[in-house]
């Protein structure tokens, strides 16, 4: 697709995965819309820097808005061979991440199924594993429940570790069975974290639908 | 005089000719209709020759992007994205239930709860209620104006030629004479009303006041070429009663004071709109507050309140909004004006945006760039619907009797009924609003947490 009459970056320099992620079905109306939010998200430059997410309201609602904003900047999402974070993202980077919330499509087959869900899994994994070491440790487990609790002055800390202890051992008996008495269980890597989505059909709910538009003249 | 060539007194003398015609036709068809309240229906028939020639200019650009083979898109109005309308409490539970079986009668947190939280977090990156209301709405059909135009791109000679034309009628012709009407406008009110705030107090002075007012807001109305249809005449506001609207730009007072007789409420400015203000105050009261009175929301109150209750004294206006939003929506109410215990008259305002964008975006253009604006454009044309009147129930409190003003002005007007804070435009989302959906979702997991610690 590259719509090069738009100002939009032809095929990512990415590698092949990339360009089969993206190129089902994303019309070029979409990525239109896209990089229409993505100037005003950017205030007209080329990139945009994690204070440009601050300018959405909405967002402010979100707990877990901090985790939200650290992906957008995560170098594992945006498939690059390094690690860690980048400073600033361009409309590609913002496309690539975006592509994590498509919906599937009809005519995909078994194969392509379990990679999308297997995508969409690795995004939400490396939303929890903060420190990008491959494992969800007991550290990490706690931040997240913690910021998602955040919202309630009345909770004390102590409740929400030991919410997040009480799931984290949940998790280790999913994963490893029962563990010896001096067993420790290191984190949870993302092998474990794929069990225990099982039965859960991500791939039909982690997605944004576009509204369908009709055309007309425009003078554009 | 006589040294002058022949053929420069001839031209002085066809200049000197065109202007005086030039002013005497002002007066005729539109100082004289203004002072008395009639029309001759200019106006009409220049909003309807307009609406032929716009579409005509949208079929020709429709037809010459099939010719080129452009691609055409049409502006998303109602947002690009299908938001879930599922609620967090449903989405948590169905995820639960689809995942391990047994967590179902003994919920505590799970790893795919965050997973609501992420997708709502991504469509609010996408696609955002509010920032989408600041902007000015999007046209459907061009309208001949460059400035609505954002990419112009030349579609065909004609049409080009056609909006040449229009632009030396727009500044040449239009313009220097809505700048001599607003002139002429603003000195006689002032004028107009330093001479009656003379005269001793009684009904002769109030009932040559609310002449002067109105002449000279009409002599505005036709200054911006504007064409208002006034729907529901009868529940224009009374005496003793508080008149509220959406605001979309400052012109709004114009176009309600046209139609009837209001004390205006506001600060106090220096320049030009100070001088005006203290003119109005001396023929008749007005409410107006200096900057350091602002902030004291008692004694704004008080002053409305004995404002309210003299009977003799107009009904006050007020644009509970605080801020211009496009016209598209209406936004939270503030509840000043609602606590005040009057009988409130609402008002609808809805302007047709194909004739000219009234919207002032306040961030981005100055006050006398607007007007500019405003003045440079084909026409303002809108609508006026005067509600029936309401009054607080009992039962209601301030916040809520402001809302449902608000529902009943967004359904008249066909405007979409927000919310959210007009303050936004400018400030941030208030830390109450933002501990909601986090309190909610807390509220969820300790609250069945404490219940098992306990059993």
């Amino acid at each position: 697709w590259g719509q090069a009459q738009m100002g939009v970056p032809r095929v990512p320099r990415g590698s092949a995965p990339v360009t089969s992620l993206l190129s089902l079905a994303v019309t070029s109306e979409q990525i239109e819309h896209l990089h229409r939010r993505f100037k005003q998200l950017s205030q007209d430059q080329l990139t945009i820097r994690k204070e440009n997410f601050d300018s959405i309201p909405d967002l402010e609602f979100n707990p877990i808005r901090g985790k939200i904003v650290h992906a957008f900047f995560d170098k594992r999402n945006l498939r690059q061979e390094s690690d860690g974070l980048a400073d600033e993202i361009n409309f590609e980077d913002f496309l690539t991440i975006m592509s994590y919330f498509r919906p599937i499509e009809m005519n995909m087959d078994e194969e392509q199924l379990d990679r999308f869900r297997k995508e969409k899994l690795k995004f939400l994994f490396h939303m929890y594993d903060s420190d990008h070491d491959g494992k969800i440790t007991l550290q990490e487990y706690r931040n997240v429940v913690e910021e998602l609790l955040s919202g309630n002055p009345h909770l004390e800390k102590e409740s929400a570790r030991s919410i997040a202890d009480g799931a984290m051992m949940e998790a280790a008996s999913i994963c490893v069975g029962q563990m010896g008495p001096d067993q420790v269980y290191e984190g949870i890597t993302f092998e474990d974290f794929l069990k225990m989505w099982q039965g859960i059909d991500i791939e039909t709910k982690m997605h944004v639908r576009f509204l369908n538009v009709d055309t007309i003249a425009h003078c554009y | 005089m006589f040294l002058l060539l022949p053929f420069d007194s001839l031209v002085v003398n066809l200049l000197g000719i065109s202007i005086t015609v030039l002013f005497t036709l002002l007066l005729v068809f539109i100082i004289v209709p203004a002072i008395f309240g009639v029309s001759f229906g200019i106006r009409k028939v220049y909003m309807k020759t307009l609406l032929k020639i716009f579409q005509w200019a949208t079929l020709r650009i429709e037809r010459g992007a099939k010719e080129k083979n452009h691609p055409l898109y049409k502006p998303y109005v109602n947002g690009i994205i299908a938001k879930e309308p599922t609620s967090l409490e449903e989405e948590i539970k169905e995820m639960r239930r689809s995942g391990s079986g047994k967590a179902l009668d003994t919920p505590e947190f799970e790893l795919s709860d965050i997973f609501y939280f992420c997708r709502k977090g991504i469509e609010t990156i996408m696609d955002d209620e509010v920032t989408k209301r600041f902007s000015a709405e999007e046209l459907e059909s061009w309208n001949l104006l460059s400035r609505t135009n954002y990419n112009f791109q030349y579609i065909s000679l004609r049409l080009t030629v056609l909006w040449g034309l229009g632009v030396l009628i727009r500044y040449c012709f239009l313009l220097p004479l809505r700048i001599a009407l607003a002139f002429t406008g603003i000195s006689l009110l002032v004028t107009g009303t330093t001479v009656v705030g003379y005269l001793p107090n009684g009904r002769g002075k109030d009932f040559l006041s609310k002449h002067v007012h109105l002449m000279c807001y009409r002599i505005c109305v036709r200054a911006l070429t504007a064409i208002i249809t006034y729907h529901d005449r009868e529940n224009r506001p009374r005496n003793g009663g508080i008149c509220v609207a959406n605001h979309t730009s400052p012109i709004d007072v114009i176009i309600l004071a046209s139609d009837g007789y209001y004390a205006m409420v506001g600060q106090i400015h220096g320049g030009l709109m100070g001088v005006i203000q203290r003119a109005m105050v001396k023929a008749c009261p007005h409410v107006w507050f200096e900057r350091s009175e602002v902030k004291d929301r008692h004694l704004v109150a008080r002053r409305l309140t004995e404002h309210v209750q003299d009977k003799s004294k107009l009904p006050i206006l007020i644009f509970p909004e605080g801020t211009c939003i496009n016209n598209t929506s209406v936004m939270m109410f503030k509840k000043g004006s609602f606590e005040i215990g009057a009988t409130v008259y609402p008002v609808a305002i809805k302007y047709d945006p194909q004739f000219g964008d009234a919207f002032w975006n306040s961030s981005k253009y100055g006050m006398v760039t607007y007007l500019l604006r405003m003045m440079t454009s084909w026409a303002i044309v809108c609508s006026v619907w005067y509600l029936p009147p309401m009054t607080r129930q009992p039962e209601e409190d301030a916040v809520q009797f402001a809302n449902r003003v608000k529902s009943a002005i967004a359904r008249q007007g066909g405007l979409v009924d927000l919310l959210w804070d007009g303050g936004l435009k400018r400030e941030k989302v208030k830390d109450a609003f933002k501990e909601e959906q986090q309190k909610l979702y807390s509220k969820m997991i300790v609250g069945s947490h404490e219940d098992r610690s306990r059993s």
